[in-house]
């Protein structure tokens, strides 16, 4: 139990489109609006283009009891996505994860593709007044407030009773809800100056019940994260079309506690805040960005009882790749 | 002609690197042409003279858009001795050719063995009163146009423009705020510049075409629009 947390954060698709800062690229060159890499940018895709997006999500968990071979050790999330511009102000995206975990001991216990997510993203801006995010925007414009409001849904795709060694189904090791799950959201991004961006992002993801082959119900606690990440330009050279940007954010995070066969779960739920350092690398349409994230403070609700779950990572590291074309 | 917006920024930056600006000085008499580098911060000589035959047109309007009759002096600087709402020069260099041996003041069939060559045309409109009417283009070149009152704008604020060529909206032209690259037009021509500082006001678009007259390859098109905001 202690590890299902994970898997519901891992397959959160809007994680993901803080991502294609790569985006701006390719509309007016080094200059514009910097992304964070873990926080949601309030970006549309330019319409008619696509965007191909890869992140690998390592996160290395404290452990309290190195003879306990149950215990966490690690787990790494991966994500492909790819994206498209409808029209200037609204894109849509779907993401596949593979998730892989490992306990200290045991070796593989958890590995394979889980729920695809599909999401749209509704982007607007104000100018003088509320409108639609336009097909063309001078770089003074891109330093209007800009918001994306964002639904999506996992689908069942993944293997929901996937059974362990030992034949059993646990919850928080399957590589599926079983049900879709649905999250919303708003993001918002305002460039302060030339090479300073904030970001803001807060959304929620609820999730379904669902009987398991073995009988047993569970249904994840709804998540809530409210984001705020700052991206200043570090360094840029035009003539190669490289840019440099570095990044510091504050990540909270509200893990509800699940309900197991119809019972509040113990060891489940908490707040916790994450710090995160991060850079974005750009290169002409491609976007590479790098970072480490951790908790800085958490009120787990039993947290003596909740290795491996957020909130006990001794370190999470985390790469993005994202092209636009 | 439309460019993909990256190449074209790098157009202009490369262009406004080496260009240099024209603008209007404004006295109780008139409007004088100048030229050089001393309104962009450019390195180089600050007030360059020029061949009073380079500029080719002289215009000034009432803020109605109507065209006035003024006097043109006919030696440098060019002078419009009238009291214009709207001034409007139009300069050119003639052609250049890039050689082995530099960059030549010639059409490309006198310059011997030639790697580039271009027409080099400029403008500058300066608006010192409004109307309605001055948010259509006054001439057939390149020309930026505000579609609304700049001089009621203080810094901060933004400036919605756009560049018609040929009478009509150009699309994909790269703008710039004091040489430095803000955007590119969108299809009807049309582009916000936010006017990030007091006093002169200068706002650059450029644009190249093919060119079919044997002398050159292309033309390069720039225009400046220039007013003044409260210091």
């Amino acid at each position: 139990m202690k590890t299902r947390l994970l898997l519901c954060l891992a397959l959160l698709p809007p994680a993901v489109l803080a991502h294609h800062g790569v985006a701006s690229l390719g509309a007016i060159g080094l200059e514009g609006p910097g992304a964070p890499v873990e926080t949601s940018s309030a970006a549309t895709l330019p319409q008619g283009r696509w965007l191909t997006y890869l992140k690998v999500d390592h996160a290395k968990f404290r452990t309290d009891d190195p003879t306990d071979a149950t215990e966490a050790d690690y787990a790494q999330y991966w994500m492909l996505g790819l994206g498209y511009g409808f029209t200037p102000w609204f894109s849509a995206y779907f993401f596949q994860p593979y998730n892989i975990k490992k306990d200290e001991r045991d070796g593989f216990k958890s590995r394979g593709f889980t729920d695809l997510s599909a999401i749209g993203v509704f982007g607007f801006k104000y100018d003088q007044g509320w409108q639609l995010v336009p097909a063309s925007e001078s770089l003074d414009d891109l330093m209007d407030w800009h918001f994306t409001a964002y639904a999506g849904l996992t689908l069942p795709t993944g293997e929901a009773n996937h059974r362990l060694r030992d034949g059993s189904i646990d919850p928080g090791m399957s590589l599926g809800f079983g049900k879709p799950s649905f999250s919303y959201g708003l993001t918002a991004t305002k460039q302060v100056s030339d090479a300073t961006t904030l970001v803001f992002e807060t959304g929620q993801m609820r999730f379904q019940e669902y009987r398991y082959a073995d009988g047993q119900t569970m249904r994840f606690g709804t998540e809530t994260r409210l984001n705020a990440a700052l991206a200043q330009r570090l360094l840029s050279w035009p003539e190669r079309r490289l840019r440099l940007d570095g990044n510091v954010e504050l990540n909270f995070l509200r893990l509800g506690r699940d309900v197991e066969d119809g019972a509040k779960a113990t060891a489940t739920g908490g707040d916790i805040l994450y710090g995160v350092l991060g850079a974005r690398l750009y290169w002409d349409r491609l976007s590479l960005g790098l970072a480490l994230k951790r908790p800085i403070w958490t009120a787990l609700n039993e947290a003596a009882e909740q290795q491996g779950a957020e909130g006990k990572e001794r370190l999470r590291a985390i790469v993005t790749l994202s092209a636009l074309f | 002609m439309r460019m993909r917006p990256p190449l074209a920024l790098l157009f202009l930056a490369s262009l406004t690197a080496h260009a240099h600006d024209l603008w209007v000085e404004r006295d109780t008499s008139g409007l004088t042409l100048r030229y050089g580098h001393e309104r962009s911060g450019h390195g180089g000589a600050r007030v360059l003279e020029y061949a009073p035959e380079q500029v080719r047109e002289a215009l000034c309007h009432d803020s109605d858009g109507r065209p006035l009759k003024a006097r043109v002096s006919p030696t440098w600087p060019v002078r419009l001795l009238a009291d214009c709402a709207v001034s409007l020069f139009v300069f050119s260099t003639g052609y250049w050719s890039k050689t082995p041996q530099g960059t030549k003041n010639l059409p490309k069939t006198e310059a011997g063995t030639v790697f580039d060559s271009w027409l080099s045309i400029e403008s500058v409109k300066r608006i010192d009163a409004w109307g309605e009417a001055l948010t259509r283009p006054l001439t057939q070149g390149l020309e930026l146009t505000p579609l609304e009152n700049p001089l009621r704008l203080k810094p901060g604020d933004k400036l919605h423009l756009a560049v018609f060529q040929a009478g009509r909206p150009a699309a994909g032209v790269t703008v710039a705020y004091f040489g430095q690259p803000r955007g590119v037009t969108d299809r009807d021509g049309r582009i916000n510049i936010a006017l990030r500082r007091p006093g002169f006001q200068l706002i650059q678009a450029s644009i190249e075409t093919p060119l079919a007259d044997g002398k050159a390859d292309r033309r390069v098109e720039t225009a400046a629009l220039q007013f003044e905001l409260p210091q």
